[in-house]
């Protein structure tokens, strides 16, 4: 069992290490690296801008389009169910314009 | 060439001021990544990353700070995402050899399990130093790691980190204290 003051010393020896400055050396071909990497990455974004529009784009639209159908011909049904038949359209006719069975007759 | 001048050619796009960029900062932005990762490869590797980032984000940056210590910025955040990313691989590794999927060679503890025969005295000091430094808050690693690793003054960590200078100030002695608490129950149970 090591005693205080050796434990001391230890540590102290180690946190002295804080204050030795440590440095690397610098590759001659970083810069050369760098370029590489960021053409990389600048091709992947092109790439990725193209598969933006086949992977996200595409279907968006044909969900937009489908979506329309559906509620055109969801107003297209629901117009054809309010559509009036012949009889109601004579009578709306006659009640506006004030026309008598015997005149109405003219439609028949 | 001013950082004044180098930030408006980059930001116009001339392609020699990014060249002139990275030979300018090169050096301190490894060094910086140095300092937090211990290992020259993955300095490297982050470095490059930094500077990607830089490149890309220059149009956006105002200028609010210098364009130096913007750079240095990015460098500690890349730095200490590659540390948590390396973090969360090792724990799966653990997890994988823990049910018995182990394919790859687990990194060892540095401490304990480590054998300090064979390993030179210093580089054994230096990983345990290193490993105590890995276990401090977060704000506290980056303050003591660019003081006293990269020989940032106060001010610069400040601006750095966002910070007051009083706030680096404290922040730094509670790493020096937490740290000699670490090493002194590193030392009580390993001498």
């Amino acid at each position: 069992m090591r005693t205080n003051k050796q434990i001391e010393e230890e540590v102290k020896k180690t946190m002295d290490l804080l204050n030795e400055k440590e440095s690397t050396e610098i590759n001659p071909f970083f810069y050369t690296r760098v370029k590489a990497k960021l053409d990389e990455v600048e091709n992947t974004s092109a790439v990725k801008e193209g598969s933006y529009f086949q992977l996200v784009l595409k279907p968006a639209f044909l969900a937009v389009i489908i979506s329309l159908n559906i509620v055109s011909g969801y107003f297209l049904l629901k117009e054809e169910d309010q559509s009036y038949s012949r009889e109601d359209f004579i009578n709306a006719f006659s009640e506006d314009y004030s026309i008598t069975d015997s005149d109405s007759e003219i439609f028949n | 060439m001013s950082e004044q001048t180098l930030l408006k050619k980059l930001k116009s796009g001339e392609q020699d001021s990014f060249r002139e960029l990275v030979e300018q900062y090169s050096k301190m932005v490894i060094n910086t990544c140095f300092g937090f990762l211990r290992n020259q490869e993955d300095a490297e590797d982050i470095a490059q990353e930094v500077f990607v980032e830089v490149y890309k984000s220059v149009k956006k940056f105002r200028g609010d700070s210098k364009l130096s210590t913007w750079i240095y910025r990015i460098a500690v955040t890349k730095s200490l995402d590659q540390i948590k990313m390396k973090k969360r691989k090792k724990r799966a590794a653990q997890l994988k050899s823990l049910f018995g999927f182990d394919d790859q060679e687990l990194e060892l503890p540095a401490s304990s399990n480590s054998n300090p025969e064979n390993i030179a005295e210093k580089e054994e000091r230096k990983l345990v130093l290193q490993n105590a430094i890995e276990t401090l808050a977060e704000n506290q690693k980056v303050a003591i790691t660019l003081n006293k690793i990269e020989g940032f003054s106060y001010k610069e960590i400040s601006e750095i980190m966002d910070t007051s200078v009083s706030s680096v100030e404290s922040l730094i002695v509670r790493a020096k204290r937490n740290l000699k608490e670490k090493l002194t129950k590193y030392y009580k149970r390993n001498l």
